[in-house]
């Protein structure tokens, strides 16, 4: 006679080896659904507005959370990069301070002749029927210790190829 | 057609979902990196440059950042003003102007050339608040 306690005990191994014990991963799959779909949002702005490495950006308070125009112009301590391309590069002075190239015009020629591809650009798309974004704005991402004698030379050069509208990208406080 | 239905009844089909839990894991940590968590805002502005104004407004504003730090602040128009201030009191400076001149809504800022962008950054912010209109000069 088998007693009570070794009964249970066989009966228990039996169940086990027939019965496989698996994860329920179906909530697990949800939640990274919701991440996955959450994190394609938020990089879905159109425009990346991230400054490149090096690129340390003012803060200021008042700011708005208008659509990001299509254009880029980023002022690094190197350089002028327009989408991500170099146009301008600064000399490197002894003080250590940012300086753009001596020139006799008050712009620059580079910015200028990209800026002006990318007009032609975006009228080629505008006549195709594509959308095109305010033909007018432009983003400059500025590094915070650059001069603003760089910074109007952008401004002076973008404003003369009818990209008026500047949108100064900050960090918001 | 009745033996697919016993079968169907016996054995439950089940999905296995480890290789997607895998992709996904792999993905969400990409994009968790590659994240940027700073919170990046826009300052609208626009360049000054003269004669761009269809209509003259009844009252302009003019702040030269100087050297140091101070700013001379202007106003041209009906009720013509001039003041030097430290950059501390430029808020409490244009809050007590707006108030003497509520339809001051366009200004100019003339930063020095070799002022730091952040600087100049700072006066429009403050004057932005006050001055919705304010655009940058210099040119």
């Amino acid at each position: 006679m088998i007693p009570a306690k070794t009964k249970h005990v066989r009966k228990r191994k039996a169940y086990s080896q027939n019965d496989e014990m698996s994860l329920n991963i179906t909530a697990l799959a949800d939640v990274f659904v919701i991440l996955l779909v959450f994190l394609l949002k938020s990089y879905a702005s159109g425009l990346d507005v991230t400054p490149g490495q090096g690129v340390q950006l003012a803060n200021a308070k008042n700011t708005t959370e208008g659509a990001v125009p299509g254009l880029k112009i980023e002022i690094s301590k190197d350089g002028v990069y327009l989408e991500g391309v170099k146009s301008v590069g600064f000399e490197e002075s002894a003080d250590g301070k940012v300086r753009a190239p001596a020139s006799a015009v008050p712009y620059f020629p580079e910015l200028q002749k990209g800026l002006s591809e990318a007009r032609s650009k975006r009228e080629w798309l505008k006549n195709q029927g594509a959308a095109v974004p305010n033909e007018k704005e432009v983003l400059i991402v500025s590094d915070k210790g650059v001069p603003y004698s760089v910074v109007k030379k952008v401004l002076i050069t973008a404003t003369m190829e009818g990209f008026s509208d500047a949108k100064l990208a900050v960090i918001r406080e | 057609m009745m033996v697919g239905d016993g079968n169907s009844n016996q054995a439950e089909v089940e999905l296995n979902l480890a290789p997607i839990i895998d992709c996904m894991v792999v993905l969400v940590t990409f994009m968790l990196i590659s994240a940027s968590f700073l919170s990046i805002g826009i300052l609208e502005t626009s360049v000054a440059a003269p004669g761009a104004a269809d209509k003259q407004p009844d009252y302009s504003l003019e702040l030269k950042i100087l050297s140091n730090g101070n700013l001379n602040l202007e106003i041209t128009g009906k009720k013509s003003l001039k003041r030097s201030i430290a950059s501390a009191d430029l808020e409490k400076s244009l809050e007590e102007i707006k108030a003497t001149h509520p339809d001051l809504n366009s200004g100019v800022i003339i930063p020095g050339d070799e002022m730091p962008f952040e600087q100049v950054i700072q006066v429009l912010d403050k004057t932005k608040k006050f001055v919705p209109g304010v655009s940058l000069g210099g040119v």
